[in-house]
């Protein structure tokens, strides 16, 4: 097993970036996700359609935030602003202080690489890519990591989502639900402040969904933040916050719970082993 | 150990191994072509000029028709302007081949086999020099065409030399001789005597060829003509008719402009191929790029910024080129040498063997890494520029925006037009849904199609332009006699011979036009037809034929204009005939065709000029049956009749073994430009195929909802094949409309190029409509194989499809 403070970054500094404190705005926590006023417009042949209309909202950091709407509510729109694959019409983003509105294609695409872990709803591993090469991509494109470590570090991860078995298989030789464990620990590559899922459990038998969702619990019980956009009722009685939108807009920002299932964070990882394995 | 993202790129290369192949072939056709003919360029540049050099060409040749002596030679080669002088004799026997046949042969009698300078002769096999009633025969001359098929060195050959009397002739070995106009363009075999064997062959020990070498300006073609009408005039002084002198052009092989219209077909097959294959490279390329946008897509979104991801769809181009170039470099250097050896063997010289040529391997290796680059610029800047919304958000049925312009309009109204089942409107629709891809695809297979018809124009314009020539002269035997005989005996031997339509003789001989300035032309032939002759059919280009009781009137060709292009209708011309200058008027131009520059007038005047008003040397014999069988049957009746009555016959000739000659030249020049028809549609196809497999590809969606609504295997293969078809009729109209200017263009370029004329044009409808058939054939088939790939494909794959 591997610790992961033993890993440095190509730059230097060392691991751990989430968890220690914030500077402080007006007293405040800095939020990590910060929207304001977002407004997305579409032309479409059919006319102009507005899939935002001025959303507000503050995400902190260690929160694990479901997004829940019908079709065509607008949430796949509101991932994608955050995660910076799309650009509000009108309005300010701030992630992890940094003005992502203002940002250009490759400068966000740097910024993404390092800051943001997506996972969509179908995997989207490289299918030519072995898993574990799969999960090395982004340390190579971002250039992090020293590149003897990346495929130890990417071995670890693996190990993490228990896919280390599968290391070297292809995404065609692997199950649906093993593929998804594979993106989750490449979103993991660059150890990203935030996770950002698409409905990452809608293509999943309910065993293997569960089984998805404990490992997100557990990177937010690391100090990761994640926003999953999901239609799963079920799934999202089970995170700490529960955003509802509809009609471009966001309709509850509500605490549904205050914290996760699992409450409390595991006192030695053996133990937190042994109660996913349980649920497997 | 290779970075993930190298991997992806390696990867990539193998995964879709039909894909692979497709754009290696692309890049590797025009890069093969490019090696083989820049290579064969080389190698015969390289083994031509100089092995040409080594025989010590003559300048000129001039060709007597009566005979001389050894002193005229002599006096001859004492001439300031002459370097060299040889005088050789040459004598047309007629010999027996092994199918019974009389076949024409050219002896020429050399006086020293030891002791030649100039038109040197290498030996090959056998006797050097030949012994008494021996012959060397000319390695290129032993084909079954010239009638020497199946013989060798060893066997006896029945010759008749013009005094009649039979002989057995030994062909004793074999040389090469680089100085002639190879065999079979020349339509009659070579040998080499010696003069004991030409005195035994019953001809006198003297020349009428004497070969020279200028002594200064070797190169200057108009200095080796003075030189040559110097000699002449010597020649005439002595009361020698001199018939012509033959000036090749200097340093040059004498088929050098056989050789020069292959090579610039060869060129334009090099330079088409490549840039087809250009065509081809975007074109896949685009596809690539379309299949991989989800690729680039996720790529961005894990980080990956625009200029890594252009990165690496640059190094697998570069990969591309890389593999072609191991195809492309091996296959132009066999090719080079392959083609090399077949014009060495069309026009009898030597080449050497395989070898890889430095600066057309890089000139190769170039272009098979730079063409594919720049063709990739486009697909990959516009791939890799797709936001990662668009790449990953692929939901909906098919790309590309269908219905908004006119075009997409008048193509929906159609149906009104065309009654078309819904299907087959689906076919159409779709053929204009990617109009980018189409219109790479339409540029590929028109140009394709417009080649092919314009070849096939080719092919009947030069088979045109031969039919004119042998119509002009409208006759069926031809018989040139050794010395002039009274046009009387001529006509009296065979008139009365069943199966001869009509015997006429003619007035022949050459003239020079003295020109305003006082210059003097090259020599003109002159043919002199009777009044009433039946046997010639001029194409009048201006003016009008001779009439009947015309004296001092003549008509010219428009191979005269070449030189004299200050004549016209109604021109007085000052002709220089038997040493006495005459003023004539020429009173119309007729189209030349492959006789080279003529004058026409009545054999009433020729003969008053020349005072040979009744004898002629040439007769000419019309048939009442005018087969080809029956030419040649007849053909030999009648020189054994001239000769077991005393007449010395030089050679008989039918118009069928001309038009054979002839034809078997343009053979050659048709078969290459049919081999770039098929290459050209060969490379079609490919653009076809792969355009068609891609657009299954992003229809898979689509085929899959036509399936769960009922569409049967069947229907989906018939709806893809359709689409294949229009692209293909599209293509074959384009390209049809552009044949109508190409093909002329083509016509005119080949002609003047190989004939040194303007050819007879005709557009070949049979060729359009043979493209018609092939282009359907080749989009049935290489829609083919995807249509079969999407009919097989079941709905839960299909929809599921990511």
């Amino acid at each position: 097993m591997f610790f992961l403070p033993f890993f440095r970054r190509a730059n230097g500094k060392t691991d751990g970036a989430n968890g220690h404190a914030q500077p402080s705005v007006n007293g405040q926590p800095r939020a990590l996700i910060q929207l304001n006023n977002v407004v997305k417009a579409y032309e479409t042949p059919a006319g102009k359609f507005m899939a935002l209309k001025g959303v507000n909202l503050t995400i902190d950091r260690g929160e694990f935030v479901a997004v829940v709407g019908k079709s065509g509510s607008g949430k796949s729109t509101l991932i994608n602003m955050i995660t910076g694959i799309d650009r509000p019409t009108t309005g300010e983003i701030y992630i992890n202080d940094e003005a992502i509105h203002k940002l250009e294609e490759g400068p966000m695409a740097v910024w993404r690489g390092k800051t943001v872990g997506v996972i969509f709803q179908f995997f989207q591993l490289l299918p030519m890519l072995t898993c574990v090469e799969n999960v090395m991509l982004p340390m190579d494109f971002c250039n992090v990591y020293r590149p003897t470590e990346r495929r130890d570090r990417a071995l670890h991860l693996l190990d993490q989502v228990e896919m280390v078995d599968q290391a070297d298989k292809l995404p065609s030789e692997v199950s649906g639900g093993q593929q998804q464990r594979v993106a989750i620990a490449r979103a993991l590559a660059n150890d990203p402040p935030l996770l950002v899922a698409d409905e990452p459990t809608g293509n999943l038998d309910s065993k293997t969904a569960d089984s998805v969702f404990q490992l997100f619990q557990r990177q937010v019980s690391q100090g990761k933040t994640i926003v999953m956009v999901t239609h799963d009722a079920e799934l999202a009685k089970r995170v700490t916050r529960t955003i509802i939108i509809a009609d471009g807009e966001i309709v509850s920002h509500d605490e549904v719970h205050t914290q996760p299932t699992l409450s409390s964070i595991p006192a030695d990882q053996a133990e937190a082993n042994a109660a996913v394995a349980a649920l497997r | 150990m290779l970075s993930p993202r190298w991997r992806k790129v390696w990867r990539d290369l193998w995964s879709n191994k039909t894909r692979t192949l497709l754009v290696l072939l692309s890049i590797a056709v025009g890069v093969t072509a490019i090696g083989m003919v820049m290579g064969a360029q080389n190698i015969v540049d390289e083994s031509l000029p100089a092995a040409y050099a080594a025989v010590n060409p003559a300048s000129g040749t001039v060709f007597t028709l009566n005979t001389f002596n050894d002193a005229m030679v002599e006096s001859i080669r004492r001439m300031d302007e002459v370097g060299a002088a040889e005088g050789r004799r040459y004598v047309n026997v007629r010999f027996l081949d092994k199918g019974g046949e009389w076949r024409n042969l050219q002896l020429y009698a050399v006086p020293d086999f030891a002791e030649i300078t100039i038109n040197k002769l290498k030996p090959e096999q056998g006797e050097y020099p030949p012994g008494k009633r021996g012959v060397l025969i000319e390695r290129a001359s032993f084909s079954e065409v010239l009638g020497l098929g199946d013989v060798q060195i060893g066997d006896t050959l029945t010759v008749e030399p013009p005094d009649g009397k039979p002989r057995e002739l030994s062909i004793v070995g074999s040389v090469h001789d680089m100085s002639q106009l190879p065999a079979f363009i020349n339509g009659a075999g070579y040998g080499y005597i010696t003069y004991e064997t030409l005195e035994w062959l019953g001809e006198g020990r003297d020349f009428n060829q004497v070969l020279f070498v200028t002594a200064e300006n070797k190169l200057d073609y108009d200095h080796i003509q003075d030189v040559g009408k110097l000699i002449e005039q010597r020649l005439e002084r002595s009361k020698v008719t001199v018939i012509f002198t033959l000036i090749f052009s200097p340093g040059e092989h004498p088929a050098q402009n056989f050789l020069d219209a292959l090579s610039l077909i060869l060129g334009a097959i090099g330079l088409l191929s490549l840039a087809l294959s250009g065509f081809l490279i975007v074109n896949t390329l685009s596809a690539i790029m379309t299949q991989q946008v989800q690729q680039i897509g996720i790529m961005k979104a894990i980080g990956a910024r625009t200029g890594q991801i252009t990165g690496m769809y640059l190094v697998m181009v570069l990969a591309f080129g890389l593999l072609s170039v191991l195809i492309a470099v091996p296959l132009g250097a066999f090719g080079a040498v392959g083609l090399a050896a077949l014009f060495g063997g069309m026009l009898n010289f030597d080449v050497g063997g395989f070898q890889l040529q430095p600066r057309v391997v890089l000139i190769q290796l170039l272009i098979s890494l730079v063409a594919p680059l720049l063709a990739a610029l486009l697909p990959i800047w516009r791939g890799v520029h797709v936001t990662v919304r668009e790449a990953i958000s692929d939901v909906g049925l098919g790309k590309g925006r269908f219905g908004r312009g006119l075009l997409d309009q008048a193509i929906v109204m159609l149906r009104y037009v065309v009654p078309l089942d819904r299907p087959a409107q689906i076919s159409l629709r779709n053929t204009f849904r990617r109009k980018a891809r189409l219109t790479l695809t339409l540029i590929t297979l028109s140009l394709a199609s417009m080649i092919f018809i314009a070849i096939f124009s080719v092919r009947a314009s030069l088979q045109q332009t031969l039919d004119d020539a042998l119509r002009f002269f409208d006759y069926d035997v031809q018989i040139i006699f050794d010395r002039a005989y009274r046009t009387d005996r001529i006509v009296d031997q065979v008139q009365g011979i069943p199966g001869v339509d009509t015997v006429e003789t003619w007035g022949f001989g050459t003239v020079r036009r003295i020109r305003p300035d006082e210059t003097e032309s090259d020599s003109i032939i002159v043919y002199a037809p009777r009044a009433d002759s039946a046997m010639v059919q001029p194409i009048m280009a201006e003016g009008r034929w001779l009439h009947a009781d015309d004296l001092n009137q003549v008509v010219i060709n428009t191979e005269v204009l070449r030189n004299e292009d200050d004549l016209k209708v109604g021109s007085l011309i000052t002709l220089n005939i038997d040493g006495k200058e005459r003023d004539f008027q020429v009173v119309g131009i007729v189209r030349g065709v492959l006789t080279g520059p003529n004058i026409f007038m009545n054999y009433a005047g020729f003969g008053r000029v020349t005072n040979a008003v009744s004898r002629a040397q040439l007769a000419l014999i019309r048939l009442d049956n005018r087969s080809p069988e029956n030419q040649l049957a007849l053909g030999n009746l009648l020189e054994e009749a001239y000769r077991s009555s005393g007449f010395r016959v030089q050679q008989m000739q039918t118009i069928a073994q001309v038009r054979t000659i002839i034809s078997t030249v343009f053979n050659v020049i048709i078969l290459f430009l049919l081999f770039m028809a098929l290459l050209l549609g060969f490379v079609g196809g490919l653009g076809l195929m792969g355009t068609m497999s891609i657009n299954v590809l992003e229809r898979t969606r689509e085929i899959g909802v036509m399936r769960a609504i009922g569409a049967s295997d069947r229907a989906v293969l018939r709806i893809v094949l359709v689409e294949g078809i229009i692209i293909g009729l599209i293509s074959w109209v384009i390209g049809g409309l552009l044949a109508l200017v190409a093909s002329q263009m083509l016509t005119n370029t080949i002609g003047r190029t190989l004939l040194q004329a303007e050819p007879s044009y005709i557009f070949s409808t049979g060729g359009a409509f043979l493209w018609l058939a092939t282009v359907l054939i080749l989009s049935v088939l290489a829609s083919l194989l995807p249509a079969r790939g999407a009919s097989r494909l079941t709905v839960r794959e299909v929809l599921s499809y990511q």
